[in-house]
C-alpha cells in the first residue's frame, strides 16, 4: 500500500486564505474531457464549489494518491488561482470566482473554488447556466496538462 | 441488383462469423476477413458510413446511461432521463458530419456533451439533467460566445448549424 505524503497531513496547521495569481490549482482528469488537444469544459463544473489541491502545500501527483492506487492512469490539469475571475463575465459582471483554503486531516492542500454575489454574501452562489458555461468555457482554454491521463 | 447481392452476401458471411463459436487460426482468418469485407462495404457507402457513425452514437448514449454518480470522482452526477431524452433529440438533427466530429462525454454539471473540436476552434452542445439545452464555441484564447437553445427542434437545429460553421470555418 503506497505510503500518503508527509505534506499531505495537515499536523494542526491553521488554515491559508493567502493565494497568489500565479499559485496552481490541481485536479484529476481523465481523456474523454481531452478533445483534440482541448479540454473540454464540460469537464467541470460550477453547481457547487469544486474541490482542487493547492500548489503551495502540494505536488500535482498528490491529487492521484490513494491507497488503493484507484487514479494510477488518471492525469492531472491545473489553472491558476489568478485564472479565477474577481468578477464575472466581464461586459456584465455579477459574481465573483475564487479559492478557498479548506484543509482536511489527510489533505492539507485540499482547496474549493468557489463562486459569490456581486456585491458579496459570504455563501457559495450558484451562478445561472449562461454564467456558469460561459465560465467553464474560459477556464477550460486556461488549463495546463501537469500530468497526462491514460485513462 | 449485384450490388444487393454481394452486400447481402457480405452482410451473411460477417454475421455467421460472428455468431460461430468457432475458435483457432482459420475462425480468426474468417473474421479478419469478414472485417475487411465489411469495411470495404462500408467505405463505399455514404448510407453505411452515415448508418454506423449513428449506431456508434447511441451506443455511446447507452454507455451513458450506464454509469453512475461520482464519475469523475468529484461527486459528478450522472446524466438522468432528462438529459438523455434530450440527447437523443439532439442526435436525430445531427448530420453524418456532425457525427463524425462528435465526441460524446458526461458533463460534470449533471448531463451529456456534444463536443466538437478542430485545430483551436471548439464548440459544444450540452444537454443537462435539468432539462436545459445550452452550448458555446470559441477560437483559441478567444472570448467564448453562448449557443443558446429553448429546447424547440428549430433551435437544435440552428445551434448545430451555429457549431457547423463555427468548427469548419
Amino acid at each position: 500500500m503506497p505510503e500518503r505524503p508527509d505534506r499531505m497531513k495537515r499536523n494542526g496547521r491553521p488554515e491559508d486564505q493567502d493565494f497568489q495569481a500565479t499559485e496552481k490549482l490541481f485536479r484529476r482528469y481523465t481523456r474523454e474531457h481531452y478533445i483534440n488537444g482541448q479540454f473540454s469544459n464540460t469537464g467541470f463544473a460550477f453547481t457547487s464549489p469544486q474541490s482542487v489541491n493547492r500548489q503551495k502545500y502540494s505536488e500535482p501527483a498528490d491529487v492521484l494518491f490513494s491507497e488503493t492506487d484507484e487514479f494510477a492512469k488518471w492525469g492531472v490539469l491545473s489553472f491558476k488561482s489568478g485564472d479565477l475571475a474577481e468578477s464575472f463575465p466581464p461586459d456584465n459582471p455579477q459574481c465573483s470566482f475564487f479559492a478557498k483554503h479548506i484543509p482536511m486531516e489527510d489533505n492539507y492542500a485540499h482547496s474549493e473554488v468557489w463562486c459569490d454575489a456581486l456585491p458579496a454574501t459570504a455563501e457559495y452562489v450558484r451562478p445561472n447556466k449562461q454564467i456558469r458555461k460561459l465560465f467553464r468555457a474560459a477556464l477550460s482554454q486556461r488549463i495546463i496538462v501537469e500530468i497526462a491521463a491514460t485513462v | 441488383m449485384i450490388i444487393a447481392d454481394a452486400t447481402t452476401d457480405r452482410k451473411t458471411r460477417f454475421q455467421s462469423v460472428i455468431e460461430s463459436n468457432a475458435v483457432g487460426t482459420v475462425s480468426q482468418e474468417l473474421k479478419t476477413e469478414a472485417a475487411k469485407d465489411l469495411e470495404n462495404a462500408v467505405s463505399g457507402s455514404v448510407f453505411w458510413a452515415a448508418t454506423l457513425l449513428l449506431a456508434k452514437a447511441q451506443s455511446r448514449l447507452s454507455e451513458l446511461a450506464r454509469i453512475g454518480s461520482n464519475w469523475d470522482t468529484y461527486g459528478a452526477p450522472a446524466p438522468n432521463e432528462v438529459a438523455l431524452e434530450s440527447a437523443v433529440r439532439i442526435l436525430e438533427h445531427m448530420n453524418p458530419f456532425d457525427l463524425m466530429l462528435a465526441s460524446i462525454v458526461p458533463s460534470a454539471e449533471g448531463g451529456v456533451g456534444f463536443c466538437f473540436s478542430s485545430g483551436d476552434r471548439y464548440a459544444d452542445i450540452e444537454s443537462s439533467n435539468d432539462g436545459d439545452i445550452i452550448g458555446v464555441r470559441y477560437v483559441g484564447m478567444q472570448t467564448p460566445v453562448l449557443i443558446e437553445t429553448d429546447g424547440t427542434d428549430e433551435s437544435i437545429d440552428a445551434a448545430l448549424e451555429q457549431v457547423r460553421n463555427h468548427v469548419r470555418a
